[in-house]
């Protein structure tokens, strides 16, 4: 169902433009743990306009693949940010809209792998298979998440899901807290966080996500970037929504709890970046399984908790 | 024994010892080689004669250096063979020799321009890189342009996967020519260009440089004075220690420690500035002595910023030697066994994370250090740990050392005028950089000019040292080896 609500569409509108926001706080709370005043939060709204008024280039290897990827992988994680519903409806959804969901973002992924092996450059090459390879460890995270919750609502739709949660259940509690330690760690695989890969890095042999849009510039640079902070905005929110604050509160005070939720997530972002170093890439999937293991475990809670 | 022993700053006139026949020379070098001395500097000079090649070597468990010479006459055919062929730490040097001289190192495995750039490779030879073949292998090439604000080095990556099958560092494009332009400038201008060699061991390369100058001249520098360029070098020393840990710590992405270990290095390099009004030490060390002494408010000063960083150290330190994520990085990466860095003719801190004692400052003490000594650990397991941890160890005792010398500076006393340089002589200066063994050879003509000066940066023995610690990681572990070595392309290019 498309929502006839304009609020609807005005929080996706919303939603788009605060992306940015987030990765500036994160960079932001980072930069002041490490001691160091670091630029303003607005910095990435900056960035994105430096490179909006610059050439884009591309190389003489390069194909339509270039040029039709980066609207392809920016409109495929706007698009499945209109299924989440931001304190109104949600602007688009449907019975199994999780599933779209999931391959809206695998859809990306997988645009920015063919423009990754279309630029024909050896960092990006290396780049697309670490990102191809990591990307089956971290697609079970989402389904073993979503899907128990799905299983244990029985519903199909992230708003009619979300709706369900309550906060009564002291079950749904602890189901929705191990969730959330779930979509964390998607986020920190999914948005090439730390420890998985280092957002900051000018190692070309050490990037994944960074090392994949090497060679793009301008105003694809630029959907590229909102794309990969709208992708955190994504996760982070949709990990504030377990709490179904919006339901429960209100709209005003769940607004707040959202907002607060979200920075919390971004703060925890920021330590885990300043108190750890990187993983070796090897060790990754490791990393991954451990969070579908949660997953499981997550299954497992409400399976043996319901039996009559 | 045929080949000459000398020390360090001895004055060797040109003509003191004669050059060895073509046989004897090629024999007394393989023997050296065969007990295991390790090359320290390779120079030649054209003489009236032809051109005439000098090779000094360090030898294990003796305090002098072994020099062989021959002369490779006008007419002859300039070719010789290669002791490279069955000793691999002559590898770098013969490429050397050949580049400079053209002496043909016959029977040489890797024969190469090691330095000079893109005109000598036009020009003569084109440069090939090794290369794997087999399903599944891929070519990764990176630089000379980096992400980062960085040297330029081309890197060549042979790789299965994300495991690196080999590596081929090729430098030279930071080529300034700086032993061809020394003997052409004023002194005032050597010394610029000298504290240009490589930018972050600028006390280092001058104390290498000043002191073959003062040994040429005979007059030694004053107790006081070889104090406070004791006190310079080991400011260098923690100042650029800290800046490789902080590197490293960058390098796997851990902040924290990054950070710290950088606001440190400031408070160090600041400190440089205080004294000699440059942070990274260029002005103060000069021919005959310094340029500038401490006076006790700065020695106190000196002492405060000291105690500080000390007491700011451990902490700091644990956090990047106790973290479990950043341990799992470290340990048993990029891994040189002692046997490849004996083989390889590594030095300085590279070669003591190997476990191989290597230090100008206790093998051939110079300077303060003949009279106050500095401990020199090493550690064994040869991985990024041990050079990263050996840094930390460092740091320490130069802090210690530094303690020790500004409570205890000897009086100062007049300068002496300098005298003028020996004719038709050479010597040898040894010094220990943050990195390792700084060889400076200086040579003199007939009027007491400096003719000639053959300069060796650690870096120059050690890059293959980092090419044997990058095969059989991940490709992505490259980058850490490469801060755990921290070399210098400068240096190395010249």
């Amino acid at each position: 169902m498309v929502s006839s609500d304009p609020l609807s569409w005005l929080a996706w509108a919303l939603f788009l433009a605060g992306a940015p926001l987030l990765s500036g706080i994160v960079n932001k709370l980072k930069a002041r743990l490490s001691g160091r005043f670091g630029p303003s939060v607005f910095q990435p709204y900056r960035e994105l306009l430096r490179l909006a008024r610059k050439e884009t280039v591309y190389s003489t290897s390069a194909g339509f693949i270039s040029r039709l990827a980066p609207v392809i992988v920016w409109s495929a994680v706007a698009f499945a940010a209109l299924l989440l519903p931001l304190g109104r409806a949600a602007a688009v959804s449907f019975p199994g809209d999780i599933i779209l969901f999931a391959y809206l973002l695998a859809l990306g992924r997988f645009f920015q792998i063919l423009a990754a092996l279309d630029a024909a450059g050896s960092f990006e090459g290396m780049g697309a298979s670490r990102e191809a390879r990591f990307a089956v460890f971290a697609e079970p995270i989402f389904f073993f998440t979503a899907g128990s919750l799905a299983i244990v609502t029985r519903r199909y739709s992230f708003e009619a899901i979300l709706a369900g949660i309550s906060w009564d259940d002291p079950l749904f509690l602890v189901f929705v807290s191990v969730g959330m330690i779930s979509l964390f760690f998607l986020m920190m695989a999914e948005c090439s966080r730390m420890p998985v890969d280092d957002p900051n890095t000018h190692l070309e042999l050490t990037m994944i996500h960074e090392v994949m849009i090497l060679d793009a510039s301008g105003i694809d640079l630029m959907l590229y970037q909102h794309a990969a902070s709208l992708k955190l905005l994504l996760y982070a929110a949709l990990a504030a929504l377990l709490f179904n604050p919006f339901g429960v509160l209100g709209p005003a005070p769940g607004l707040l709890v959202f907002d607060s939720t979200l920075v919390a997530l971004a703060a925890a972002l920021a330590l885990i970046e300043t108190l750890m170093a990187r993983f070796r890439l090897v060790l990754v999937p490791q990393f991954l399984l451990f969070a579908t293991a949660i997953g499981v475990l997550n299954l497992l809670i409400f399976t043996f908790s319901r039996q009559p | 024994m045929i080949w000459h022993t000398i020390k360090p700053f001895e004055v060797i006139g040109s003509d003191q010892e004669p050059p060895l026949a073509r046989a004897d020379w090629l024999a007394a070098t393989h023997e050296l080689l065969a007990r295991g001395a390790r090359p320290v500097a390779v120079f030649s000079r054209e003489t009236n004669d032809g051109i005439r090649v000098w090779m000094a070597f360090a030898a294990a468990s003796l305090d002098r250096l072994c020099l062989t010479s021959t002369v490779f006459a006008a007419g002859e055919r300039r070719a010789y063979d290669a002791f490279s062929y069955d000793i691999a730490r002559m590898n770098y040097f013969e490429c050397e020799l050949y580049e400079q001289t053209e002496i043909v190192p016959e029977r040489h495995a890797w024969l190469r321009p090691v330095r000079s750039g893109d005109a000598w490779r036009k020009n003569r030879m084109p440069y090939s890189f090794h290369r794997v073949h087999g399903a599944e292998v891929h070519e990764v090439a990176v630089g000379p342009v980096h992400a980062g604000v960085i040297e330029p080095g081309h890197f060549r990556f042979q790789c299965h996967g994300e495991q690196i099958l080999h590596l081929e560092i090729q430098l030279g494009y930071q080529h300034r020519g700086i032993e061809e332009m020394l003997p052409r400038q004023n002194p005032a201008r050597q010394l610029v260009l000298v504290e240009s060699i490589a930018g972050d061991s600028v006390i280092a390369h001058t104390t290498a440089f000043c002191s073959a100058l003062e040994a040429l001249t005979g007059i030694s520098p004053s107790l006081r004075e070889q104090a406070v360029r004791g006190i310079a070098a080991e400011l260098e020393r923690v100042a650029m220690h800290l800046s490789t840990l902080g590197g490293i710590a960058t390098d796997i992405g851990f902040a924290l420690p990054a950070a710290a270990f950088g606001a440190l290095r400031t408070a160090i390099i600041n400190l440089t500035a205080e004294i000699c009004g440059n942070r990274f030490g260029r002005g103060w060390i000069v021919p005959g002595g310094i340029r500038f002494d401490l006076d006790p408010s700065l020695i106190d000063r000196a002492r405060h910023v000291l105690g500080e960083v000390l007491a700011k150290f451990p902490d700091i330190e644990d956090l990047l030697f106790n973290a479990p994520s950043a341990l799992a990085r470290m340990e048993a990466t990029g891994v040189v066994t002692e046997q490849q860095a004996r083989a390889s003719g590594i030095v300085g801190l590279a070669a003591r994370a190997s476990g191989i004692p290597c230090d100008v400052r206790a093998d051939f003490p110079y300077g303060i250090y003949r009279f106050s000594s500095i401990p020199s650990p090493t550690l064994d397991s040869g991985d990024v740990y041990a050079r990263a941890k050996l840094r930390a160890l460092e740091i320490r005792n130069s802090i210690q050392f530094l303690f020790e010398q500004l409570g205890n500076l000897p009086t100062p006393k007049p300068k002496r005028p300098p005298g003028s340089l020996a004719a038709n002589a050479f010597a040898i200066a040894l010094v220990e950089g943050h990195r390792g063994e700084i060889a400076h050879v200086l040579s003199t003509d007939a009027g007491g000019r400096i003719s000639q000066v053959k300069i060796k940066d650690p870096s120059f023995h050690n890059w293959h040292g980092l090419a044997l610690a990058a095969r059989e990681n991940g490709i992505s572990d490259f980058p850490l080896c490469n801060k755990s070595f921290d070399l210098s392309y400068a240096g190395h290019d010249l």
